[in-house]
């Protein structure tokens, strides 16, 4: 916390001079038409933030004393968005060796990113940055705030999922699912070993054990992430096995460690589907813009799905030659799919405005999807999928004050983030964006 | 399931238990699928019933007149029609003239799976099922009659992996998976040999469990290594301490699970192999592809081993020419598949026998490819059953895909005609009872066939008639069949050409009964929607006459479709002679005579005319050349000037006269060719001659080209609006129809028609000619006859038709009918029944008709002519045959069953 405080005041003390104060710990923001998305939402709604945290909100609230009051009169405020599925943030998004459940995306996260700027600018305050789609096994994703100075004050939650990818990274198509099969087997295997010495001790005929292992499901307690810690009398896996990521492919098959499943056709959701069902993986579909055909396997998901960026696409009909257009959020909610949205990359921010989430969730709006709907898929619905709407996810007392501050109304073209608060400070202000300023500047140079 | 040896050799091993859970995995996917089937088999009410001509079970001989019933995507029951009951809520789908079979089950194929050869050449732990694409687009091959494929990884490893069989079709993917594995693949042939882009992979990005251990050495640089490679390796999948190795894992559990090893080996020597591997392995095995069956004429070599049975590749190429293997000196045993085929059949195997062309490309045509099989004289059955019910049973699919029968899936095909027959399309596959494809497109044209039809040249017996662009572009036993033609089968139909009516009331919606002038275009009045019309063709009318009841009239011919065509404006004009003799000769002489004199004066001018535009075309020419010679004469003036005042100016004047008195000595003389060897002075001699010639010449040009004189253009007669069309009646091409009451009248017709106007005459009184056949058939003169074909005479029945007849005087028909003149047929067929010849009365109904009035384009089935016939039930002109339809310019304007 005590880092935080410099990094913040360090990022403050620019334009500290002329913002007496913001230094105070209670902040009440006063005056704006608050959405909570925890209930309906507050007109001339009032906020009280004291210590990073949401203490009050409601509509007759007192102002302490001590508060720094921020009137937004006129102005909406939100919870920040939650990215649920982005691989920047880091250097580079995939390794080349394909097989690396071994490796967290932790150590590859660069704070100073332009991505984390261009984060708070458009009102992102939490992010899960997850292994890029070209993998195998890609490694461990981790949800990160998007303010911040080093990578352990930004960690909202470690290991948030393992990214398996289907999409064949060089040669077949079964050569890629076999591999991942294989893996798979042997972490299943590998937990049945660890179970063994237990269902021995039970006097079970030798022979039967392998069936009756396989009928039984993991007996391990939930709950706990890391498979790291040793099971009762089990032997611990070997200092070889560890380094490989045998215990992450582990809890995965026991569906302790959720996976960030990607599939870039439809015929990898049928694929994706009997895996779930062989190896009780806890998976987060995040599917390619072609996987809509599948739509309807989907159904009955129990984790909304990560829609492709482009929301919207034409298709030529292989045989009739004709166009047809593809609306992703249409195809999903006819079929009864929660869904949640991603952006585009950063090579595409400055010209693409799939890369903002208000507008995806106004493109969906626009396709039918109620707004209210729209927009808790931007928070509330991404932090439940990631688990972590204990923290963030609405405007509740007890969550973080992360906070984004609209000029209007939200999924309106003329709406600017004003400013974006996390962990109550204000982490961008747009009357301080000399970046924006410049490039709206009509011929500045 | 695990065979009795090896459970003894192990005790613990990590490896058992993947089998095991393996096993289990497969057990219990399988029962998730059973219960999904009987779930949606259990989602009841949808129950379809088709009605069809032909069902070819699949695995026996073809039912007649079969019904099949499917619920819930199965087959709840099949069988001839009278046998089956059919469940009242039942679907009636009535597929008449249809044939169905069951969906081809095609194997060995990579559709949906890509091809990529993997860097390795032994995977057999890769698995088809997982490349799949379950949303692929598969029209074609559904098109083609394929519903069910088994996917097998390329062709060019040794081991690259498990097969898999999926349906193909829309519809969730767990509805399509059939098997997820369905054997282990093995290429022994020549293109695993030196496998294509096998090379070492670099180091670096190889797995993280083998970071720096160096490349595996890949098997197969030559047959021996191949195939000791591969014994080693099933070996060694056999040793109960086999390291933890996923391929050979995927061998052992194949072994032990008695999956099916397809072996693809063509030569000889690799067919023995292959059977020396199954021997000595205990494979469950299936052989792929051989050009030779030598090896299993010694019985004892593979009676023991479990054999699925043997996968043919057909040696024709669709529409090219096919690279069959040839004999050599490595495969001295080859035999072309058919032979082979019947080889295996003879030894017992023929339900072990599946036909596969050789790439999925030709998949499309295997219908076509699966012909060749007929060659050596195997049944049509038996080739389809070696596409449809043998495939299945050799891939542990028995009774539910590729048979027609109780509990099967309703997978099937319906197709224009019997199977592997020229010209039969594939109009629907269904696959889990829906309809996953139709035949669609642009057809372009139809096609008809029928038990007879009646051609100019005689009745062709089981023909076809095809039709395009309302016109007929081919008919008889074998015609070129358009492009997605509309097909229309006729069993028991006769075929004959559209009747035509000669004298009929229809067209305008009431009878005509005002005088009309003779100049009347009535083809222009004809109403749009006259029922009457509808009425009158329902008896097979496809043509009709229209005039007015008062004469003289003029007569109209046109079609009865929907929107009436017109074939010929006027057609005829309709004289009447009545009263006594004397008045009636005269005052058609009369008439006659001034429309003579009119036609004549058109006659006249028209060949003064004729005369006038020769004279003026050669007025023409002629002014053209006097224009040119003048233009011509001109330049050669001002040419001359030019030259003589060149000459003054360089010679001078002094030579110059001298010149000039010689020059008509050269010019005479002059061929060029004659100065040229000589010619000193050449320059000097052109030079005279050219100044010479235009002042011999000029002189004798202007003379002769006098302007040339200008024809007079004759004058154009009147014209009399209510004459024009005697025009055309003195110049025969249209006919004098005249009705006769009388017999005395009927010489007048003739003497006044036909003598003293030479015009072509019909004489409209089937009554009076009845008397006077001789004089008809002395001068030829065609009778129409009707609408009563009968008269009695003395109490006694003369039937006219057969009178005419019986003197060979043409004769024609006419209802003087509307909507009645439905019956014309009918009225003749009493004609025919008593007596008169069936063709020559057809042919007074048809083709004589269209000769008389020179209608051109109908009265006959050929080629070029209209499309314009009827379908009868039975012989034309027999009370007890029926119309089945009505067909004009190349639509059906009347369907029995449609109404």
């Amino acid at each position: 916390m005590k880092t935080i405080k410099i990094a913040v005041c360090s990022l403050v003390s620019f334009w500290g001079a002329c913002n007496t104060g913001m230094g105070n710990d209670t902040l009440a923001i006063v005056g704006g038409k608050i959405i909570t998305l925890a209930g309906e939402p507050i007109e001339k709604g009032t906020i009280i933030v004291r210590d990073g945290k949401i203490e009050a909100v409601g509509a007759d609230i007192k102002v302490p004393l001590e508060a720094k009051v921020l009137d937004i009169t006129g102005q909406v405020v939100m919870p920040g968005f939650i990215d649920p599925h982005t691989s920047e943030g880091m250097g580079q998004a995939n390794e080349r060796n394909e097989n690396v459940p071994f490796l967290s995306v932790v150590d590859g996260i660069d704070p100073v990113m332009e991505f984390f700027e261009e984060c708070r600018r458009s009102g992102v305050t939490t992010a899960a940055i997850v292994p890029g789609n070209s993998t195998l096994i890609g490694g461990h994703g981790v949800v990160l705030k998007t303010s911040g100075q080093y990578v352990n004050d930004m960690i909202v939650k470690r290991d948030v999922g393992m990214k398996i990818s289907l999409r064949p990274t060089s040669g077949s198509r079964m050569a890629h699912i076999s591999k991942l099969r294989r893996e798979l087997e042997k972490a299943k295997i590998a937990v049945e070993k660890k179970n063994q010495p237990e269902a021995e001790k039970g006097d079970k005929p030798a022979e039967a054990t392998g069936e009756a292992n396989n009928e039984q499901k993991p007996t391990e307690q939930p709950g706990e992430t890391n498979a790291e810690a040793p099971a009762d009398g089990a032997p611990p896996p070997s200092a070889a096995e560890l380094s490989r990521g045998q215990d992450a492919m582990m809890a995965v098959v026991q569906g302790k460690l959720p996976v960030f499943l990607y599939c870039d056709t439809a015929m990898d959701v049928t694929t994706a589907q009997s895996l779930v069902k062989d190896y009780s993986l806890n998976a987060t579909f995040v599917l390619g813009r072609n996987t809509y055909k599948a739509a309807e396997l989907l159904k009955g998901t129990k984790q909304p799905v990560v829609l492709d960026p482009t929301l919207i696409f034409w298709e030529t009909d292989p045989r009739t030659k004709k166009d047809s257009k593809v609306i992703l959020t249409k195809v999903f909610q006819d079929a009864g799919v929660p869904f949640v949205f991603q952006t585009s990359e950063s090579s595409a921010r400055t010209t693409s405005a799939s890369s903002y989430f208000w507008y995806q969730a106004a493109v969906a709006v626009k396709n039918g999807m109620s707004e209210g709907e729209a927009l808790k898929t931007l928070s509330i619905v991404p932090a439940k999928m990631l688990g972590i709407d204990e923290f963030v996810g609405s405007i509740e007392a007890g969550k973080d004050a992360d906070l984004v501050i609209l000029t209007g109304e939200p999924l309106k073209l003329e709406t600017w983030v004003e400013k974006t608060i996390v962990r109550g400070e204000v982490v961008y202000d747009r009357s301080q964006d000399e970046k924006l300023a410049r490039l709206l500047a009509p011929s500045a140079d | 399931m695990i065979a009795p040896k090896m459970r003894n050799s192990l005790v613990y091993l990590p490896r058992q238990r993947i089998k095991d859970m393996r096993f289990t995995m497969n057990m219990k996917h399988l029962c998730s699928l059973a219960l999904l089937l009987i779930a949606s088999t259990a989602r009841a009410g949808d129950i379809d019933a088709y009605f069809v001509d032909t069902l070819w079970p699949g695995d026996g001989e073809p039912i007649k007149n079969a019904v099949i019933i499917v619920e819930g995507g199965k087959i709840q029951s099949v069988g001839s029609a009278t046998d089956v009951t059919i469940p009242p809520q039942a679907k009636r789908h009535n597929l008449n003239g249809r044939t169905v079979m069951p969906g081809i089950v095609a194997m060995e194929t990579s559709i949906g799976i890509g091809s990529t050869d993997d860097e390795r050449n032994v995977t057999p732990e890769y698995r088809a099922i997982d490349a799949f694409d379950f949303y692929g687009e598969y029209d074609q091959y559904l098109s083609s009659g394929v519903t069910s494929v088994h996917i097998a990884p390329a062709n060019r490893r040794l081991l690259p992996g498990q097969s898999g069989m999926v349906k193909l079709g829309k519809g969730l993917p767990d509805t399509k998976r059939l098997k997820d594995t369905s054997g282990i693949k093995v290429v022994l042939s020549r293109s695993a040999l030196n496998p294509p882009t096998v090379y070492e992979p670099p180091v670096g990005a190889v797995s993280v469990d083998r970071p720096l251990e160096p490349t595996r050495p890949q098997i197969g640089a030559s047959y021996l290594e191949q195939v000791s490679g591969l014994a080693a390796l099933l070996e060694s999948s056999r040793e109960a301490d086999a390291v933890n190795d996923a391929r050979l894992e995927a061998l052992a559990f194949a072994i032990a699970n008695k999956s099916p090893f397809r072996i693809v080996a063509e030569t000889q020597s690799e067919v023995e192999a292959a059977i020396k591997l199954a021997k000595r392995f205990e494979l469950n095995w299936m052989l792929v592809f051989p050009t030779s069956v030598v090896p299993f004429e010694d019985e004892s070599m593979w009676k023991e081993t479990d054999f699925v049975g043997v996968v043919l590749r057909p040696d024709a190429s669709p529409g090219a020419v096919a690279n069959p293997a040839i004999p050599t000196d490595e495969n001295e045993a080859f035999s072309p598949s058919w032979k082979n085929a019947a080889k295996l059949i003879a030894m017992g195997l023929d339900s072990k026998v599946a036909i596969q062309p050789g790439s999925d490309d030709d998949l499309k045509d295997v219908m076509f490819l699966a012909k060749s099989f007929l060659r050596s004289g195997i049944k049509i059955e038996q080739v389809i059953r070696m596409m449809t019910a043998n495939p299945a049973k050799m891939s542990g699919l028995e009774g539910k895909i590729g048979v027609l029968r109780a509990g099967a899936d309703a997978d099937f095909l319906v197709l224009t005609g019997e199977p592997l027959r020229d010209g039969t399309e594939i109009l629907e596959t269904y696959v889990n009872g829906k309809k996953e494809y139709q035949s669609v497109g642009e057809s372009s044209g139809s096609l008809y066939s029928a038990s007879a039809i009646y051609t100019p040249t005689g009745v062709v017996s089981n023909g076809m008639i095809a039709v395009a662009n309302g016109k007929l572009i081919g008919v008889g036993k074998e015609v070129s069949i358009p492009t997605n033609a509309d097909r229309k089968h006729f069993p028991n139909g006769v075929i004959v050409p559209g009747f035509i009516d000669v004298g009929s009331q229809l067209g305008l919606g009431s009878p005509l009964t005002a005088q009309v002038g003779l100049e009347t275009k009535l083809g222009d009045l004809l109403a749009m929607d006259d029922e009457s019309i509808q009425a009158a063709r329902k008896g097979g009318l496809t043509t009709a006459f229209l005039s007015s009841t008062q004469l003289p009239s003029p007569v109209v011919a046109f079609k009865l479709g929907d929107k009436p065509r017109v074939l010929k404006d006027p057609v005829a004009l309709r004289f009447a002679l009545s009263g006594t003799v004397s008045a009636a000769e005269s005052s058609i002489k009369r008439t006659l005579a001034t429309a003579k004199q009119y036609t004549d004066s058109w006659t006249k001018y028209e060949s003064e005319y004729a005369d006038y535009e020769r004279k003026k075309k050669e007025y023409d020419d002629a002014k053209k050349k006097y224009d040119e010679a003048l233009k011509a004469a001109e330049a050669k003036k001002a040419e001359e000037a030019k030259k003589l005042e060149e000459a003054k100016k360089t010679d001078g004047g002094a030579t110059q006269p001298t010149e000039k008195k010689e020059a008509p000595a050269p010019v005479t003389q002059l061929p060029a060719s004659d100065s040229k060897p000589n010619g000193v002075t050449k320059p000097e001699d052109v030079g005279s001659s050219k100044q010479e010639k235009p002042s011999q010449e000029k002189p004798s040009e202007v003379a002769e080209l006098k302007a040339p004189e200008m024809p007079k253009e004759p004058q154009k007669p009147r014209v009399l609006a209510n004459l024009e069309p005697f025009r055309d009646l003195f110049a025969k091409k249209i006919v004098a129809m005249v009705e006769v009451k009388e017999d005395a009248l009927f010489d007048v017709a003739i003497r006044v028609f036909k003598e003293e106007y030479g015009l072509a005459l019909v004489i409209v009184g089937g009554d009076v000619a009845s008397k006077m056949v001789e004089t008809a058939h002395k001068h030829s003169i065609p009778i129409v006859v009707g609408p009563s074909l009968t008269k009695t005479v003395r109490d006694k029945t003369v039937n006219i038709p057969i009178e005419l007849s019986l003197h060979s005087v043409p004769f024609l028909f006419q209802s003087n009918a509307a909507a009645r003149a439905a019956g014309l047929a009918d009225a003749v067929s009493y004609s025919v029944y008593k007596g008169l010849g069936r063709q020559v009365a057809l042919s007074g109904l048809t083709d004589r008709a269209s000769q008389i009035f020179q209608l051109g384009s109908v009265g006959s089935l050929e080629v070029g002519k209209d499309a314009d016939f009827v379908v009868l039930s039975g012989s034309p002109l027999d009370l007890a045959s029926e119309v089945l339809a009505v067909v004009i310019d190349g639509q059906i304007v009347y369907e029995k069953d449609s109404q």
